[in-house]
């Protein structure tokens, strides 16, 4: 549905992509110019300090569904559709004790997926490493084919190329850096990002009032601004826990924990969450602008630059184009960096050879993002148009692995039965939620379903757990 | 102001103008107050909407050169589109039927969503007690 929105020359385009590539990849070579170990490569040498700590936070959780997902939240379910997509916020802001509590148990932790295999065995850690690969994978391809359909949208740039050069200079930065260069970017990146949010919020309200927009909402589109719109309000809970499901579980963010230094986790993902929480306010208030400003929608997704370029012209399509792209840029490398580290630490040190040396398991890694790039790749060239909605399947997925997370991190009692249970049946309800009734109360469902059963066998549970258990992950 | 940013596609400009038709013959209904129309034919097209079967109250939605149009923030009740086309040209009215979804369950659904944030917000915030 995007075909018909070219807001920008493709030779504009190319310049831009072409001056962005060179700066991602030059910064990741010269950040990771002393990488010399796994530690190094996938932890950063658990060095990270508050500042690019606060700002990967932030950019990691400012996907281009953030970018171009809240303003159709708001356009779709008004008011409460964009605080129902501030809500994910909370997934940040909650991790922040949790990353204090994980570094503190697991001091010399690797990934999301050791403290499973510690903490609750190996059967409870396939289920994880099912749902956690499914949730990044499509996350990553889902994330890969909208770069690539979102260039061809905005400047028209052939949509296998586009995907083709963001995958591949994300692939060669991610490898030849490691996390601290995926962190370097993502400080530059989410500068980008919040500077051209505000300013196009300002000059939104440049062109038309909160009056306006009101009015004509009221006459035009009422059920967006209706306090009772029933999508609306099952989508804010709902999305409070699809977030919280997604930070908790997957190792983007474990990853980042480990990698802070000592003190710095619980700040970092607080302040990251405070820095995210009014973005999709502010992009969702672009949309909602829309009507007021005579912009006629012809695809939900690209509302967010059709109002931008409307008000800005090409100076907008500019900073529409170069927000997009670091957008993309600053979750992809981070979820390659992070499954590499999974599937080298759980799959190929954990099953295949746990002697392997730190340069060894380094190579691996790098190794592991070139295959996760060229996979990617395959899958995203045939641009299946489905595949990106996949990844709302996952939301009764991640809500299913809170409970065991937080109670695994909390409780003694907390037990491998809670856990496999928890996420078994909680995945499965959540499903069977999402075909019946909508994706707005996947998660919701999927979680409390886990819930109950989760804190069920807790409380029947005779187990006490030593958590010196979780400090032998070296 | 979208043109002069870069290469909208032009218009049909057949020589015999096909007159504008939705891509949806049937009767659309929706239980989110939103829907994606799509129409092809001969452009640019004004896209109106009415909620009287004689369309007397229409108003236009949309006058351009795209086939595609994103409604949303729609109350419950019948509502009917139209296309015109730039020579008077008009299709056959599309009728939407918007029917949310019930509020009283929506109310349930959101308060089992609330207790159960409230439930990992208390159980995170008491931390881990017997350490």
């Amino acid at each position: 549905m995007t075909e018909d929105i070219i807001l920008l020359s493709p030779s504009t385009g190319w310049l831009l992509l072409a001056l962005f590539s060179v700066l991602w990849i030059a910064l990741g070579a010269y950040w990771g110019r002393k990488n010399r170990s796994f530690e190094d490569h996938a932890l950063a040498g658990r060095n990270v300090g508050l500042a690019l700590g606060s700002a990967t936070a932030a950019a990691t959780w400012i996907t281009s569904n953030t970018t171009m997902l809240a303003p159709q939240f708001a356009l779709q379910l008004g008011i409460w559709g964009m605080l129902a997509y501030s809500m994910a916020s909370f997934g940040l802001i909650l991790f922040a004790p949790l990353a204090t509590r994980i570094r503190k148990l697991m001091p010399h932790g690797y990934t999301s997926g050791d403290f499973f295999r510690l903490r609750y065995g190996r059967v409870a850690w396939g289920i994880f490493l099912l749902f956690t690969l499914f949730y990044s994978l499509t996350w990553l391809v889902s994330m890969a084919m909208a770069g690539g359909i979102l260039l061809e949208a905005l400047a028209g740039i052939d949509y296998v190329w586009g995907m083709t050069v963001i995958l591949g200079v994300c692939v060669i930065y991610t490898m030849r850096g490691g996390l601290v260069a995926v962190i370097g970017t993502d400080f530059i990146q989410s500068l980008i990002i919040i500077i051209g949010i505000v300013v196009v919020g300002f000059a939104v309200l440049q062109n038309v009032s909160v009056g306006e927009i009101h009015a004509n909402l009221s006459a035009t589109k009422p059920a967006l601004i209706d306090v009772l719109f029933p999508a609306a309000i099952m989508a804010i809970f709902n999305n409070f826990l699809f977030g919280l499901g997604e930070v908790f579980h997957n190792n983007v963010w474990w990853s980042r924990a480990f990698a802070f230094r000592e003190g710095v986790g619980g700040k970092a993902f607080l302040i990251g969450g405070l820095v995210w929480f009014p973005i999709p306010i502010a992009a969702g208030f672009i949309a909602l602008a829309s009507g007021a400003l005579g912009v006629g929608v012809p695809s939900p997704d690209m509302v967010g630059p059709l109002v931008i370029a409307e008000v800005l012209g090409q100076a907008g399509a500019v900073a529409i184009f170069i927000i997009v792209f670091c957008s993309l840029a600053s979750s992809i490398d981070s979820l390659l960096a992070a499954t590499s580290d999974l599937v080298t630490e759980d799959i190929y040190r954990r099953m295949l050879h746990p002697a392997a040396t730190p340069e060894r398991l380094k190579r691996i890694a790098q190794i592991v993002t070139l295959l996760l790039g060229l996979g990617t790749w395959a899958v995203c060239v045939p641009r299946v148009g489905t595949l990106a909605s996949v990844l709302f399947f996952a939301g009764p997925l991640v809500g299913a692995m809170i409970w065991p997370i937080v109670t695994g991190l909390y409780w003694r009692r907390a037990s491998s039965l809670g856990a496999i249970g928890g996420m078994i049946l909680g995945a499965g309800a959540g499903l069977i939620a999402y075909f019946e009734i909508g994706w707005f109360v996947a998660s919701t469902i999927g979680t409390g379903v886990s819930m109950v059963w989760v804190i069920g066998c807790a409380m029947a549970s005779r187990t006490v757990f030593d958590w010196n258990r979780l400090k032998d992950s070296t | 102001m979208l043109g002069i940013l870069g290469g909208l596609p032009q218009p049909a400009t057949a020589s015999t103008p096909i007159p504008p038709a939705f891509e949806t013959t049937g009767e659309l209904t929706s239980d989110t107050g939103h829907i994606l129309l799509s129409w092809e034919g001969s452009r640019p097209v004004t896209l109106s909407l009415a909620q009287r079967s004689d369309l007397a109250d229409s108003r236009p939605l949309y006058r351009g050169s795209r086939n595609a149009y994103f409604l949303s923030g729609l109350t419950d009740g019948e509502y009917f589109l139209t296309l015109t086309g730039a020579d008077g040209q008009q299709s056959a009215p599309l009728r939407l039927t918007i029917a949310h979804q019930s509020l009283q369950q929506a109310l349930w659904l959101t308060l089992i969503g609330f207790l159960i944030s409230v439930a990992i917000i208390a159980a995170i915030v008491r931390g881990a007690r017997d350490d």
